[in-house]
């Protein structure tokens, strides 16, 4: 496989294995997974539970279960072997430079302490920023993440905020280090729809304001459809296909894609949808 | 449904919740009425009160020709082979300790007069329905996939023949190459035995697909009712429109609804502005 600069992040032949054991195959969950992400592109990562998106997600984060490890590939951030790396150096490049957010707000966010306090400790572990400063950083964060009345959720805890809100939080703070990739897991799955749309508006406009690049892991083809780029495809901890976003999903080569693209539409349903009962005259 | 309303005290002090505010509703036999909205809408509370689960404050309910509300738990009870309930989470309604033909067998213990050996024909039928091989008779809930889950649920739900059946998101915890076998399964047996549906779900092409007409919840109130289609092409109220904005088409090629403006979101509270 030819390197290519344009990609932040390269994932080749990636095989993880639940247990000790780096013979068999028996338990292995990821089967050799390659797939590369485009600097500055936004990429779904997508498949249906137990597809191994999440997994790869932790393998490229070296935060995997205790009881499974890499048996074997590369994961190469910006032509650097991150499984290679010392662990503390590992340490810093995980929020420094790749960011992640996950699913439910909630469970990111410290429940006993103020947004500007987990943000400021944040900013505090990640940059020079002088302390007087950094309240002044943490509200541009906000403001940046569509928060205008930032003062006030600065101040305020967890608990207080909703789960749109909450999300908009967790983003900004996973920002703040200025990291060049951000790895979304389902971000928005535990929101209702209007939400789960300004969300994505959201890290969309910011994908382009600050140059990031994102890996949308999802298993909701429509978020591909409105906000990727590209899109890889996983099932039974393989990629069945990547390609463009329009390519995944107008004319699909594999056959999973296929029966994926047509299962999200409904089109396997017999039915057309309902027309509506003729009115009486 | 005439007027229905149902209050809950808040908790801790916190004011009282109008989960249902003054709901009138016909279901006509035979066909489905998907009632869509968002979460904290009132439309798991509306369904409820339908199935005489939850207590209406004020307001009646008749449903297959009886009234459901004011009665009591007794005169419910031969009443409930009529009127079943799938919910969402198939594994957690199954009890983990009884085996595929037990859970699927109980209903027709309370609700028929079958002996063993019928309940036992009954059982291998209402499987071949769902399309379950027999051989899963003896397995228990947790060897099963989430798509075999919920056909055991409906399954159980179907044992004692019901005319109506309540789909309280039947399919929003399963897989999508799974979610259309599941709701082609609901369609056919629809078919086949005149069921009435009701679907809660906030999954608008299921409801394109499943409902013959939809009604619309914001704030415990029904915003909007007609049509399915009609109702998802040709939105009147604003929070349907607004509900729309938010869905995503599997298509690149379909453009986005266009979010609405401030001014048009002020039938709400606006969600985000809450803090």
């Amino acid at each position: 496989m030819a390197e290519n600069a344009d990609e932040i992040l390269r994932v080749e032949d990636l095989h993880v294995a639940v247990g000790q054991s780096k013979s068999g195959t028996a338990g292995e969950i990821l089967r050799g997974v390659s797939l590369s992400i485009e600097t500055g592109s936004m990429t779904g990562l997508v498949g249906e539970s137990g597809s191994g998106k999440s997994m790869t997600a932790r393998a490229v984060m070296r935060q995997l279960p205790s009881n499974v490890t890499v048996t074997h590939g590369r994961v190469m951030l910006n032509q650097r072997d991150l499984l290679e790396l010392p662990v503390d150096l590992m340490r810093t490049i995980r929020g420094a430079q790749i960011a992640m957010v996950f699913q439910n707000p909630k469970t990111a966010l410290h429940p006993m302490l103020s947004v500007e306090r987990q943000m400021g400790e944040v900013a505090k572990s990640h940059s020079d920023v002088g302390g007087s400063e950094r309240g002044d950083l943490v509200r541009e964060y906000l403001e940046l993440c569509g928060i205008p009345d930032s003062a006030r959720v600065a101040r305020a805890y967890p608990h207080e905020l909703s789960g749109g809100l909450a999300q908009r939080v967790v983003i900004a703070m996973a920002l703040l280090p200025r990291p060049e990739l951000l790895i979304a897991d389902e971000p928005t799955t535990s929101l209702d729809a209007t939400v789960q749309r300004q969300i994505l508006e959201l890290i969309r406009d910011l994908q382009q304001r600050l140059h990031l690049s994102v890996l949308m892991i999802t298993h909701d083809l429509g978020i591909v459809a409105h906000f990727c780029d590209r899109a890889v495809v996983m099932s039974r901890g393989l990629v069945v296909e990547q390609g463009s976003r329009d390519q995944i999903l107008t004319e699909p080569s594999a056959d999973y894609t296929k029966r994926l693209v047509a299962a999200s539409r409904l089109e396997t349903l017999e039915e057309e949808p309902r027309q509506p009962t003729p009115q009486m005259p | 449904m005439e007027h229905v309303s149902k209050r809950f005290a808040g908790r801790r002090g916190a004011p009282d919740v109008l989960a249902v505010d003054d709901v009138s509703l016909t279901v006509e036999r035979g066909q489905t009425l998907g009632i869509v909205g968002e979460s904290g809408s009132g439309k798991s509370t509306l369904a409820r009160i339908m199935l005489g689960l939850i207590e209406a404050d004020a307001g009646s309910v008749n449903l297959l020709g009886r009234r459901i509300t004011g009665a009591t738990r007794k005169e419910l009870r031969p009443w409930r082979a009529d009127m079943q309930i799938i919910v969402q989470n198939a594994s957690e309604s199954l009890n983990p300790r009884m085996q595929v033909g037990e859970i699927v067998a109980e209903p027709l213990l309370l609700h028929s007069d079958f002996d063993k050996i019928g309940r036992e024909e009954r059982v291998r039928d209402l499987l071949f329905a769902v399309r379950l091989d027999a051989d899963i008779l003896l397995s228990y809930p947790h060897q099963l996939s989430g798509g075999q889950q919920q056909r055991v649920n409906i399954a159980r739900a179907i044992a004692t023949e019901p005319k109506f059946v309540l789909l309280d998101e039947p399919t929003s915890s399963l897989d999508v190459s799974v979610r259309g076998e599941v709701l082609q399964l609901l369609v056919d047996l629809q078919r086949s035995s005149q069921l009435t549906y009701v679907m809660i779900s906030h999954d608008l092409p299921t409801i394109r697909h499943v409902c013959d007409h939809v009604a619309v919840m914001y704030q415990g109130r029904i915003v909007e009712v007609g049509a399915a289609a009609r109702v998802l092409q040709e939105p009147r109220h604003a929070y349907t429109k607004y509900l729309l904005s938010a869905e995503l088409p599997v298509d690149p090629r379909t453009p986005l609804a266009p979010l609405p403006s401030d001014d048009e979101l002020d039938f709400s509270g606006d969600q985000e502005s809450r803090l």
